[in-house]
Formats: C-alpha cells, structure tokens, sequence
C-alpha cells in the first residue's frame, strides 16, 4: 500500500527536448549595394526597375536610358542566424530618397526581397547559418534631373518568429 | 536544460512521499539573447546626360569636273578647303567643310568622335559618288577627342574625301553621314 502511494504521488513534468531549438543571435547587412548604373533621364525621365533576378528594365513610359559604365545590379542581404527557425526579413520603410552630389534628390521604392514579387518583408528559414538574398527596387527620375552621384540607405530588420 | 528538484517534508507527505521535477528546456535559456537585428543597406545611381549632336554647317565638296581619271577630292576640316589628291579633276565653287555641335557632354568625361557615310551620294537616279575617310577635329585642340573640364558645347569640324568618277553623270549630288560621340 505504501509503495502503490509513492508511485501515484510523484508529479514528474518533462518538457520534450526536441521541441527546444537553440537560437544564435541574427545579422543582417548587405554584401552588395543595390546599383541602377549610369542613367540618362531622357526627354520626360520616369522609372527604372533592378530586379532580384538580376535583370533590369525601364518601366512603361519612362525614357530613361541604362548608358553604364556603372554596374547595374541587385543588392545582397546577407543574413546570419539559426537553420531551420523562420525569420522575418523586412525593409523598414517603402521609399528611400537618394541625394546627389551636385544637389536633386530621387525616391527609391517598390522593394522586393529575394524574388520579383517579394515586397517588403519576406519569411525565410536558413538551411545555413549564413545567406545571401537579393533585394530589387524601383528608381523615379525626373525630367532634368540633377546630374551626378547618388546614393542613399535604407534599413533591414530580421526577427525570429 | 535545467532540472530543479522540490520537496516538501510535512508529516503527511513524508508518508506520502512528494516529489516534482521539473525539467525545462534550453530555450528558456536563451531568451536574452539577441533574437532581432537591424542591418543598412545602401543604394546608388549615377545620372548623366546623353550628349546630343547636332549639324551647323553642310559639308559641301562645291563644284567639279570629272578628269580623265578616276579622282579623289578632300576636304581639310579646320580650313573647308578642297584639294584634289588624286587623279585630274577639277575643282569650282564655294566648298565648306561640315560642322558639328555636341551639346549637354558630361563634363569630365572622355568623348571620342567618329563618322561614317549613311549611303553614297546620289543624284536623284541611279548615279552615284562615295564619300569615306572621314576627319574629324574638334576646335578645341584639333583631335577626334575631348574632355569637358566645365559644361559647354564642343564644335566639331568634319572633313572626308569624295570619289569622283571618269564621266561622272553631271548632276547635283546629296547624302547623309553619321556622327558618333563615344564615352
């Protein structure tokens, strides 16, 4: 009877170990910077889009013109964390402005993380501790815009979910 | 993992014996660190203005007459005058070395100039003269080349040697040629 009181009265709570992950801090930068190249504005300016994919293109109605020498490219996120746990990657704000040089100002914006169709935020799960993903965007120029260089940032955040 | 033991000794669970164990995983653990990050990217653009090209003066060859053998009549580009270099023919009238502007240039940035005929000259039928070898000098320090230290226009006199046929079909010939700027 003692022995069977014993046994009933031993309240045991284990937490499974398998569902126990651990989580390395996360870091996130860009190895590549996002570059539109060398762009004449032409008669009436408008947009230039730089794709994830890597390809690049005016958008519909814009004269703008892609002359280089200036590389035309995708930036690189590299983010560092944990494989296997879903981390929110996403770009704190939709349009940065870029400033010249010589003065003028353009806005950069319809980000996209890692495909075409990206958008601002996206949920990856690393399959290594460290990756990179690209990120396209979309440049306005104005007709008569500013010659010169310009450049701008804008700020990732990644979080674990 | 962390494993803490309680007991608790009253007198009645000493009989009863109690016992909770508690085992809790390494996440618990690790909830100070770092779960979030914020990280900069950055963007650049470069803007230029495509140079534009425009004519200011006609390259004209002016007036001749065919020799009696086939012939080659050149025009010097600073100066517009024509020489015939070779062959026998005859030279008349007011020739004029073409003249070509750039305008908008991006200022330090090498340019270089070349020209090609669009077509032969022609006389409206089916009659013909080719126009090739064609010189460029830009008015700044005579070379197919330039580098704008401050915004302006660069003036470019053009100059090209003209084919001129035994017999040639007497007749008012006209073409085209093709300027490139190159950066």
């Amino acid at each position: 009877m003692r022995s069977h009181l014993l046994s009933a009265c031993i309240p045991l709570t284990i937490v499974p170990v398998s569902a126990i992950a651990a989580t390395f801090p996360i870091a996130v930068s860009t190895s590549t910077n996002i570059a539109f190249g060398t762009l004449d504005p032409g008669v009436s300016g408008g947009q230039f889009r730089v794709r994830p994919d890597g390809s690049s293109a005016p958008l519909g109605g814009s004269t703008v013109t892609s002359l280089g020498p200036l590389a035309v490219q995708p930036g690189q996120i590299s983010l560092a964390g944990s494989t296997g746990v879903a981390i929110d990657l996403s770009i704190a704000t939709a349009t940065v402005v870029l400033n010249g040089n010589a003065g003028g100002a353009m806005n950069v914006n319809d980000f996209n993380i890692r495909t075409n169709a990206g958008g601002l935020a996206e949920t990856i799960t690393l399959t290594s501790t460290t990756d990179t993903f690209p990120v396209g965007a979309t440049l306005t120029v104005s007709a008569g815009q500013t010659p010169g260089a310009y450049t701008g940032t804008f700020t990732l955040n990644a979080s674990y979910q | 993992m962390t494993t803490s033991t309680k007991r608790n000794f009253t007198k009645g669970a000493l009989t009863l014996g109690s016992a909770v164990v508690t085992l809790t995983g390494v996440a618990a653990l690790q909830q100070a660190e770092a779960v979030t990050a914020t990280g900069t990217g950055n963007i650049q653009a470069e803007i230029i203005n495509l140079p534009t090209v425009a004519e200011s003066v006609v390259m004209d060859f002016g007036t001749f007459s065919p020799g009696t053998v086939p012939s080659t009549a050149q025009i010097t580009p600073s100066t517009g005058a024509v020489t015939v270099t070779v062959g026998d023919a005859s030279d008349f009238g007011t020739p004029s070395q073409g003249v070509m502007t750039i305008t908008n240039a991006p200022v330090g940035v090498p340019l270089t100039y070349s020209a090609t005929a669009t077509a032969p000259l022609n006389d409206g039928g089916v009659n013909t003269m080719a126009v090739s070898a064609f010189v460029l000098e830009d008015r700044t320090d005579s070379n197919a080349a330039a580098t704008l230290t401050a915004p302006g226009v660069i003036t470019v006199d053009v100059g090209a040697d003209l084919a001129i046929g035994v017999g040639q079909v007497v007749g008012s010939y006209t073409g085209t040629y093709t300027m490139n700027v190159n950066y």
